[in-house]
């Protein structure tokens, strides 16, 4: 690669990367996932400070940073379907550096989603998951967010049906294979409940995709459909020894 | 970049496939050529459908010609570095609601590669000459479309292009506004800039381009030359009389002139009306039948008007 085109590359990454976070960080959803937050927050009420980690708390952080990344992705759509995009690429910037720009902002949404939901934890008074969960899951986060979206965007230089293939195939291999990432030693309740998450990626992005895109439904409305299917997902997940001994004992 | 023309067209063609089953393809453009310099404003009139914004948009290389050729600074292909010479300021402004004015000109500042402290004086220049220091601060899906107009020309030419394409940039404009623009893109073509603007402004493009080239349904119906631009009276002769061979040589010899049915108009740039003994003593032997009907005032519309009904006629 030429430096010419490097630098091109950057350029226009950094300018679609701009244009998207100015959008999600004006458009109300930070504000939406700040009230998710907290609403799923005082929803695990029984906790007190010192108390054993709750792993809802895991799901909080994990469902505020994947709502972040959901207002994001909708920025993508809004800038697609208002010309924006088509003026930039006919500015000459290439369709990669686009699709760069926009993953990597969707990453740093999803980034500070995480740091938001945190800090409301600790605002609140609670003990936070440890470090080592709160790691493992703003990777996830950010794994999530950036496959998603770089798929998502990878159809501006790819035919739409191959990058949505591409995609989904990314989430799959990327559930199974961040299972066996976890260290040694994660609690199975943590082990399921992540692995959960990442299976219920596929199915709450293609629900999302098709609420937003036929039902015209809110924001808001799509990541309480969001969070709706990946707690069932990860309730399920978390009773999964349970299901288990008792379809053993069945048999 | 070379000293070949800006932009080059060459008997491009442009077919849009059929939208619907049974339905026939759109021939969008039909064998035009055109040649746009630099420091040259040409202009680009024509009725709705008639093919400006496909040719636009050719220009700009989001379309393919069917066939013919496109050159781009001497070049058949529009290359990365090419495009970073171009100014498209589109029919729609396409501009992120969101952003701040100041952002959206800095957002296509920094795609060309310069920072905002390299062009910080041509932003300033452009928010001057268009207006828009009130409302650098505010968002864009806050703004008038007037307003939305005028920051898609400054974001076309804020990294000083060596080719601006204006797709009806004048139509959703105030007169002050239509009377600054066309200010700015003449001191962008002394800039040395190459300018090709489409409008239904005829007022505005006269007053503007150096040439103009009329389109109907895909083709050029009609070129107005620098000299035809400056006329300011228009002689009018009726060529009933005339043989076929009679006609030819009237035209041939007052260049820029057309037909009109039955009458030749004929643009006169002289400042002083044209009397009987100046015009006939330049009438070739063949067409002395033609008769001196009346001397009007030169009007782009009258000329528009006659292209689209003898482009008819032909068709």
């Amino acid at each position: 690669m030429t430096a010419y085109r490097a630098q091109r590359l950057w350029l226009t990454s950094a300018a679609a990367g701009r244009i998207y976070w100015r959008r999600w960080i004006r458009s109300r959803d930070p504000l939406a996932v700040l009230v998710f937050a907290g609403i799923l927050c005082f929803y695990d009420a029984s906790a007190k400070a010192g108390d054993t980690p709750s792993p809802w708390w895991s799901i909080v952080v994990f469902l505020a940073a994947w709502s972040g990344f959901l207002a994001g992705y909708d920025t993508y759509e809004r800038l697609r379907s208002d010309g924006s995009l088509r003026l930039i690429v006919l500015r000459g910037a290439p369709r990669l550096g686009i699709a760069l720009g926009f993953a990597g902002a969707a990453t740093a949404t999803a980034l500070l989603a995480v740091a938001l939901a945190v800090m409301f934890l600790l605002l609140t008074g609670r003990t936070v998951v440890s470090a080592d969960t709160l790691i493992v899951l703003a990777g996830g986060c950010v794994a999530a967010a950036g496959t998603v979206t770089y798929a998502q965007c990878m159809s501006l230089v790819l035919p739409k049906d191959t990058a949505a293939v591409l995609g989904v195939l990314a989430l799959v291999f990327g559930a199974s294979a961040f299972d066996r990432w976890l260290p040694p030693g994660t609690p199975e309740s943590v082990r399921a409940l992540v692995h959960g998450l990442w299976s219920s990626i596929p199915t709450t992005y293609r629900l999302s995709q098709f609420a937003a895109g036929h039902a015209r439904v809110s924001n808001v409305a799509v990541m309480l459909l969001q969070a709706g299917v990946g707690l069932a997902a990860c309730g399920l997940l978390l009773n999964r020894p349970a299901l288990l001994a008792r379809t053993r004992s069945e048999g | 970049m070379s000293n070949a023309p800006a932009l080059v067209l060459r008997d491009v063609a442009v077919t849009y496939a059929a939208s619907a089953r049974g339905a026939q393809p759109v021939k969008a453009l039909r064998g035009v050529s055109l040649t746009v310099a630099a420091g040259q404003v040409l202009g680009l009139a024509g009725p709705n459908g008639a093919g400006k914004t496909s040719l636009i948009e050719l220009c700009v290389g989001a379309l393919r010609p069917t066939s013919g050729a496109v050159e781009w600074f001497g070049r058949a292909r529009l290359e990365a570095r090419a495009k970073d010479q171009i100014g498209f300021c589109p029919d729609v402004a396409l501009l992120p609601a969101t952003l701040r004015t100041s952002e959206a000109i800095s957002v296509f500042a920094a795609l060309s590669g310069l920072t905002m402290a390299a062009v910080s004086r041509r932003v300033s220049y452009l928010v001057e000459r268009l207006d828009l220091a009130d409302s650098l601060s505010r968002r864009i899906g806050t703004l008038s479309r007037g307003t939305v107009q005028r920051l898609s020309i400054a974001c076309a030419l804020v990294p000083s292009p060596a080719l601006v394409l204006c797709d009806e940039s004048f139509a959703p404009l105030d007169p002050v506004a239509q009377v600054a623009l066309r200010s700015l893109l003449h001191d962008e073509a002394a800039r040395g800039a190459a300018v090709l603007v489409s409008s239904h402004q005829l007022d505005q493009l006269g007053r503007l381009a150096d040439e103009i080239v009329v389109l109907n349904a895909g083709r050029v119906a009609r070129y107005a030359g620098p000299r035809v631009l400056e006329a300011k009276n228009c002689v009018v002769l009726g060529v009933e009389a005339l043989d076929a061979d009679g006609a030819v040589a009237l035209q041939t010899a007052f260049p820029g002139s057309w037909m009109a049915g039955d009458v030749l108009r004929v643009p006169w740039v002289a400042d002083d009306r044209p009397t009987v003994e100046t015009l006939f003593g330049r009438l070739p032997h063949n067409a002395r039948g033609a008769q001196l009907l009346r001397v009007e005032e030169f009007s782009l519309e009258q000329m528009f008007l006659d292209a689209l009904a003898s482009h008819e006629g032909d068709s």
